[in-house]
């Protein structure tokens, strides 16, 4: 280390890591590093995260902060700005609301009892739930145990293959491969993503049952179209688009963050959890609550 | 300083919010300006709730307890959606089967749950030191003294129980039928249910009938108690029935002989399932507890299926017998007061073994497993034509009404008015047989231990084609043994030490066969024989047998 300001410990993997290098990336900047150094600080700095950082994650993180007019003071505390402006950062959650809404006592039990189909036996449903999800042969960016590991296809080339899947880009992708914004060639980036099919809203904090109730909270305002969890400790909810602009989209996805939901899916390539597919350890990522009629 | 008025609106509350089938417009709608925001706000989400909601006014050094609970459960109290209990203030909520079922409001609940019908504020400290009314959060203390002040109990209605079917109730010696909604006569919450059809009385009494033709009852008379157990809980919900009513008792030869089927049915009518208590053998919380937790509940219907070994249960004997209140008590909860008289008990088992006190308040209906029979769905069809069968119900019971309410001169069973009643409706109305005829026998039969013990041998004895053959009491503890039947008595671990149990089964049969060498048990009979055997050392032995045989089967 080759300065003294305080730095931010790097979360450990499935924390945040990714959005942990821009800010801090963001911070060296401010105070007056040259890139190479905040490289090699960001480097060092997440050696003991649970991961491999792949280089790259470092080189676009200390690109995008230096390139940027990133200011520390968010743009929602400045006298006249709106905390739901797209380019405004997310709200902060509100743990009255959260409280709230998990007083209900809703859990996942009432969200898989709510749903109108019930997935009952134990065999992976993943090939038909893309189906519905995904009508067609578009292309779709899959993964089978890490983001590294995405490629592109069209659907019928991952029939078989689904339910032993990990991840997926909740929206169809517009070409097999992308230019990411450090210029590289990429199976995956937003460059290749097609327009938003779906939000997905996930909820990785408090237990299961707060996450159903938050999950449907949420469902009353927008429609649900299914609720699958992370096979460890999350539940994501998706909700098809219908057409809505990015910034009504962005809108509910604040008010998602208000009650808890991670900001990462808001990134439209942003990998999720495969419905009923695989997690890398094997345990079923299960759909609790599936609603094919508002697809 | 005087706080501002409280505005009364009343919000229709829907119970359960349906999920969205397009984008809402709140969904999409943009956020309040948090740097806007007052302190304490309390829904970042739906503004536009706050618009015509009743402001109400938190306790403080101006506004007393008293006046706040009061403006609160003015606003509460018609909409029915919380009930007093006793002294504690209950709530529907759905279970996992997504049935309403009446639960304690707890403190910590309460903050959330008052916001449905008020938004509420607090006088704090503004600028310059005056006193301004904030929004605010209820505290869980303030919560807790609005629960437990005494003028809830006079503004909000008093509930007994929740029934999911209209009741047919008496008014002015009329009989009417009560809507949905809740019911100041009977205190009931009617939930849901069509109005029951105009059924003439001939075709209701062959309607009913046909929903018992599949069962092979034991007696004649099981199957009338099987009727009376049919049209009993419209008679006591109704309150056309002021005395106690019996536990409806299944007992079955064999398991799968449709002893449970035959309760849901009765329940079904009702348009209700049975609330199950489980015998727990382990785990925390025994079968009170259970018991105890379904009556809180407030389902009409509660089964203990299934029984195996001794129900003792003083709990279920004082509630068979209680008038009045009965004290429940749940975890975390304070003790909540029920009405014993709005819920029908049933208990099945293969081979009932209980107390005296508690088989006299039991109406048992003994079945016969029926062998390779096709069972129609009759419960599919009940659950259909839910509205038709209660319309027979209705229609047997308007007859006996019309007749005068009449009853007969039985006096077999400890809960008369039940009997009487009951027996001149399946005797008149029915055409059925009396029903407590047999029933002294089966009550004596399950609250004694060797009696019960003597007919699941005889059915062992059945299964095995050992009918007339003579058995010495060796040979039926080796039965007991093969279908882990215990001796009564004998203790778990004694049961392969095999002179201790002829023991102990001789002297327990020296007692049931005293005053006569044959004993009728259900549809067997068990004939005691005594052998003189010569031993081959010399000199001789006297032999007890006892011989299991069938009586002859009566099929409804």
């Amino acid at each position: 280390m080759t300065t003294n300001f305080r730095f931010q410990p790097c979360p450990k993997t499935g924390n945040g890591v990714h959005r942990w290098l821009l800010s801090q990336a963001n911070r060296c900047r401010l105070e007056g590093m040259q890139p190479e150094t905040t490289h090699s600080v960001l480097r060092d700095g997440t050696r003991a995260c649970g991961r491999t950082v792949p280089d790259s994650e470092i080189r676009a993180a200390v690109k995008t902060a230096y390139e940027s007019t990133w200011s520390p003071i968010p743009r929602s505390h400045t006298p006249g700005a709106h905390a739901c402006s797209p380019s405004s950062a997310w709200p902060k959650p509100n743990q009255d609301s959260i409280e709230k809404i998990t007083a209900s006592g809703f859990g996942l039990a009432d969200l898989w009892e709510e749903s109108p189909v019930r997935i009952e036996d134990n065999r992976s449903r993943a090939e038909e739930l893309i189906t519905a999800l995904f009508p067609g042969d578009p292309l779709l960016c899959i993964a089978k145990a890490k983001p590294a590991d995405a490629k592109t296809a069209p659907r019928s080339t991952w029939i078989g293959q689904l339910d032993t899947s990990a991840l997926i880009v909740p929206s169809p992708m517009s070409a097999l491969t992308g230019k990411t914004k450090d210029g590289r060639e990429s199976s995956r980036c937003l460059e290749n993503t097609g327009p938003r099919r779906f939000l997905v809203i996930e909820f990785d904090q408090g237990d299961l049952d707060s996450q159903a109730g938050r999950i449907w909270h949420l469902a009353q305002l927008a429609p649900l179209a299914l609720a699958v969890h992370s096979g460890g400790k999350s539940l994501h909810g998706w909700f098809p688009t219908h057409g809505k602009c990015e910034t009504e989209l962005k809108r509910f996805m604040a008010r998602a963050v208000m009650i808890g939901a991670d900001p990462a899916t808001w990134t439209k390539c942003q990998m999720v959890r495969l419905p009923e597919g695989q997690r890398e350890d094997g345990s079923p990522q299960r759909c609790f609550y599936f609603n094919p009629a508002i697809l | 300083m005087a706080p501002p008025s409280v505005v009364f609106i009343l919000i229709p509350q829907s119970f359960k919010p349906m999920p969205a089938t397009t984008w809402t417009p709140d969904a999409v709608a943009e956020l309040p300006d948090p740097v806007n925001q007052g302190e304490g706000a309390t829904s970042p989400f739906r503004p536009s709730d706050c618009n015509g909601t009743p402001h109400i006014v938190l306790p403080g050094s101006e506004v007393s307890i008293m006046a706040t609970a009061s403006n609160l459960y003015q606003i509460i109290a018609p909409t029915h959606q919380l009930f007093v209990r006793g002294k504690v203030i209950v709530f529907l909520t759905q279970n996992l089967t997504r049935q309403l079922v009446i639960e304690p409001l707890r403190p910590s609940a309460a903050r959330s749950y008052f916001e449905k019908f008020a938004r509420f504020f607090a006088w704090r400290s503004g600028k310059d030191g005056k006193p301004v009314l904030k929004p605010t959060v209820i505290p869980e203390e303030t919560a807790r003294a609005l629960l437990d002040c005494h003028i809830a109990a006079e503004l909000l209605p008093p509930i007994k129980g929740l029934v999911n079917c209209p009741l047919l109730t008496e008014v002015d010696g009329q009989l009417i039928v009560s809507s949905k909604g809740y019911d100041s006569r009977t205190g009931m919450l009617v939930l849901d249910g069509s109005q029951p059809e105009d059924v003439s009385l001939p075709e209701a009494v062959k309607s009913l009938e046909q929903l018992l033709i599949n069962f092979e009852f034991q007696t004649l008379s099981d199957a009338s108690r099987a009727m009376a157990a049919m049209i009993t809980p419209a008679l006591k919900m109704g309150d056309l029935l002021k005395g106690h009513i019996p536990a409806d008792v299944a007992e079955a030869d064999q398991s799968q002989s449709g002893k449970t089927y035959r309760q849901k049915l009765i329940a079904a009518i009702y348009n209700e399932t049975p609330a199950l208590v489980p015998q727990k053998r382990t785990g925390v919380g025994g079968i009170d507890e259970s018991f105890f937790e379904k009556l809180v509940n407030g389902r009409p219907f509660i089964q203990f299926d299934n029984i195996r070994g001794e129900l003792d249960s003083p709990a279920l004997e004082t509630f068979l017998t209680g008038t009045g209140s009965f004290p429940c008590r749940i975890p975390h909860c304070r003790e909540i007061e029920v009405d014993p008289s709005r819920f029908m008990v049933l208990v099945t088992s293969n081979g009932v073994e209980t107390t005296r006190d508690l088989a006299n308040r039991a109406s048992i209906v003994r079945i016969r497993k029926r062998h390779q029979v096709q069972f129609p769905d009759t419960l599919g069809e009940v659950t259909k034509r839910q509205s038709h069968y209660l319309g027979c119900v209705f229609a047997v019971i308007r007859e006996w009404h019309r007749q005068g309410k009449p009853r007969t001169q039985e006096v077999r069973h400890d809960f008369r008015e039940w009997c009487q009643i009951l027996d001149w409706i399946v005797q008149n109305v029915c055409g059925m047989a009396p029903l407590m005829d047999g029933h002294l026998d089966a009550q004596q039969r399950v609250s004694s231990p060797i009696l019960t013990f003597l007919r699941r041998i005889a059915l062992e004895i059945e299964l095995t084609e050992q009918l007339g053959s003579p058995l010495s009491a060796s040979s039926i503890i080796e039965l007991a043994n093969n279908a882990d039947l215990v001796v009564p008595g004998l203790s778990r671990d004694d049961t392969l030490n095999e002179e201790k149990a002829k023991k102990l089964l001789g002297m327990k049969l020296g007692t049931v066969f005293k005053k006569q060498n044959t004993i009728e048990l259900d549809n067997f009979t068990v004939t005691r024989s005594e052998e003189t055997r010569s031993r081959q050392e010399g000199g001789c032995y006297c032999l007890k047998t006892y011989t299991f045989d069938h009586k002859s089967a009566v099929t409804q």
